[in-house]
């Protein structure tokens, strides 16, 4: 799905939510869509917002945020907690630069990968439709503002 | 039942809260039958007297039942209050449920 | 893990029911709160019953002027407006509290939501749910009809089986050694006193959670207690025949939500029932420990980073963080501190925090990020 000039869609995922495990290859990628990679987490809620501008900041072209069904959530409200902040209602939130086209939060239960799948697809297809991102070009010295970014998280 | 509030959705949320409604009227003809009230209401409330001429079979076999049993009218308010609560949740479930598997942020102005 | 499949039916009967009524109704998403709010009911349809109620057995002398528990409970059903549906909304209420109590355990059970950070929870539930079965005896005795007079003998038998305290806990729940006036006057007592009670031992249920789920929304409400006047007006309540000390009944009519004890009772001998009821409860109690766990690895916080901005602590869902003054060599008045024993290592915490000053040890924020870029880049 990933084409020259579209970049990787970044899949954060909690591992009680989507069953994805037997979805992807050795790389984290997932099998149907190898322009879709999977990092997963104990709970959504540790998904922090700084971590979606580093997806995008390096290159990724959109960032899928995937908990369990609101309302649900095996540590209580991590799913709820992770959606307010990147919708800006609790802090941190996400930066202003960040792109909103570019992130989503999908909120599925274990079993719904089929569902999973094609609300992803959708995404990538919107994602093409919208061509490269901005910050995949970079422009000059695109300095993260002072004090947002400790430098432990800039070394890959 | 439709997932979002399409047009089969608003038709099931109106019939509902007509349900609830009826239920709500029911409830109003056992105090009015129980009090002896005259069977056509006074001036502003003529309108009515048609429903509540529809109603009063009703009303008179339920009198019939509350003779044998005191309890009986109780009973009756209870089954439509239940009734008509039950036809408000889906009516308020109709107007106040959300669509929460998917998160789209809203584009900055 | 033998929970997984009945863990994987739970998620598929909510999805359905999610589609049905959508997330923000679905009542398995309240099923603490469902208890709660019939408690709330109980409250106050008791509050009622109350104001009526005579705890007196009475019934030396056959008259119509006659006045007693069970006469007391007879003018309150047949005598005052809506009396019958208040006194039904009390037992049914009570009935549809034990039936969500269920629910809620089952669901924490088959979730697997009930062991380690998660254990005061559990043992104050199991200590709960024994309170609210006794409780609602005691409001079967209360009415003081012939089974009234049965459970009664047949708790004050079983109880003398009890070597030791027996005779002394029968003399406390008789208020005396016989069934006098006094014996009703404790009956209520227990009944109201131990009602008031379960709200100091939800407080304790409730401690550690951060911002409990106690009310379901208005919709969830509504059928809760629609549901409970349509049993009401389609079940009616009767008193049996009123007690007397003289006779001798020797069946009753079982409610299975509270009266199973008593069913057990019928063919138990008293020694084997209450070890039978020990061994229960001390199962139930035990359950958390027959699985086998991973040990929690709580989160840590790096001093050096904590701006004392306190968001972890307020997002934590367990408590399990505090603020305390930070060390004089720091810039900041306050510093995060976790407590190891409550945290459930889900770092919600991680993801409040904007300056990487904490951290689950066997996944550093800093790990996922460097694995974020490249994946990006790659």
């Amino acid at each position: 799905m990933a084409d020259a000039n579209n970049g990787k869609v970044i899949t954060l995922v909690c591992e009680r939510s989507v069953d994805l495990q037997d979805r992807i290859d050795e790389n984290g990628c997932l099998k149907e869509m190898p322009g879709v990679s999977v990092v997963k987490f104990p709970c959504s809620g540790m998904i922090q917002p700084l971590m979606v501008e580093a997806a995008l900041k390096a290159g990724a072209s959109g960032v899928i945020i995937c908990g369990c069904q609101i309302g649900d959530c095996y540590y209580r409200e991590g799913n709820k907690m992770i959606r307010d902040r990147i919708l800006g209602e609790r802090p941190p939130g996400l930066k202003k630069t960040v792109d909103r086209r570019r992130v989503v939060g999908f909120w599925l239960a274990k079993p719904q990968v089929a569902r999973f799948l094609s609300r992803a697809g959708e995404f990538v297809a919107q994602l093409q439709q919208l061509g490269p991102a901005e910050t995949a070009a970079p422009k000059p010295a695109p300095k993260p503002a002072a004090g947002e970014k400790p430098p432990a998280a800039e070394s890959p | 039942m439709p997932d979002d509030k399409g047009p089969v959705a608003k038709i099931f949320c109106l019939l509902t809260v007509v349900f609830a409604a009826g239920c709500l009227l029911m409830a109003l003809f056992m105090p009015w039958a129980e009090l002896g009230l005259p069977a056509t209401p006074p001036g502003p409330l003529q309108a009515l007297a048609g429903l509540y001429g529809g109603g009063q079979g009703l009303i008179q076999a339920m009198v019939r039942a509350a003779q044998t049993d005191k309890n009986f009218p109780f009973y009756v308010y209870s089954s439509f209050l239940g009734l008509a609560m039950i036809a408000g949740a889906i009516a308020l479930n109709f107007v106040g449920r959300e669509e929460t598997e998917k998160t789209v942020l809203p584009t900055k102005k | 893990m033998y929970t997984k499949p009945l863990n994987e039916a739970t998620l598929k009967l909510e999805q359905g029911i999610n589609a049905l009524v959508s997330s923000k109704y679905n009542p398995f998403y309240y099923h603490g709160a469902l208890p709660q709010f019939y408690l709330w009911v109980l409250y106050l349809s008791g509050l009622l019953l109350f104001a009526y109620y005579i705890p007196t057995i009475d019934n030396a002398y056959d008259s119509d002027k006659l006045i007693n528990a069970w006469t007391s409970v007879d003018y309150i059903t047949n005598h005052i407006p809506f009396g019958a549906i208040i006194r039904g909304i009390h037992r049914y209420a009570g009935d549809a509290m034990v039936v969500t109590i269920l629910l809620h355990m089952l669901r924490v059970w088959f979730t697997d939501r009930y062991r380690q950070y998660r254990i005061v929870e559990w043992l104050s539930g199991v200590v709960l749910l024994a309170l609210v079965l006794f409780i609602g005896q005691t409001g079967y005795y209360l009415v003081w009809d012939d089974r009234s007079l049965l459970l009664t003998r047949m708790t004050c038998s079983a109880l003398d089986a009890i070597p030791l305290v027996g005779q002394g806990i029968k003399t406390w729940f008789l208020n005396g050694t016989e069934v006098t006036n006094y014996t009703m006057a404790n009956f209520l007592f227990i009944h109201i006193g131990l009602s008031f009670t379960l709200l100091f031992g939800l407080w304790i249920h409730y401690v550690r959670m951060t911002r409990p789920v106690l009310t379901p929304p208005p919709v969830i409400n509504y059928i809760l207690f629609a549901l409970l006047l349509l049993v009401v007006a389609w079940f009616p309540i009767e008193s049996g025949k009123m007690a007397d000390l003289n006779a001798q009944p020797t069946s009753f009519e079982v409610d299975w939500f509270f009266l199973w004890p008593y069913w057990l009772l019928t063919f138990m001998q008293p020694a084997i029932y209450w070890l039978a009821l020990a061994a229960g409860t001390v199962v139930l109690c035990l359950l958390p420990y027959f699985v086998r766990t991973k040990p929690v690895e709580p989160a840590e916080v790096l001093e050096k980073n904590c701006t004392g901005c306190s968001l972890c602590a307020r997002d934590c869902p367990y408590q399990a963080i505090v603020m305390v003054p930070a060390p004089v060599t720091s810039r900041f008045k306050l510093l995060a501190v976790v407590k190891p024993y409550r945290c459930s290592a889900c770092g919600v915490c991680v993801g409040a925090c904007a300056f990487d000053a904490i951290d689950l040890p066997n996944m550093l924020d800093s790990d996922i990020t460097a694995q974020i870029k490249s994946l990006a880049q790659g």
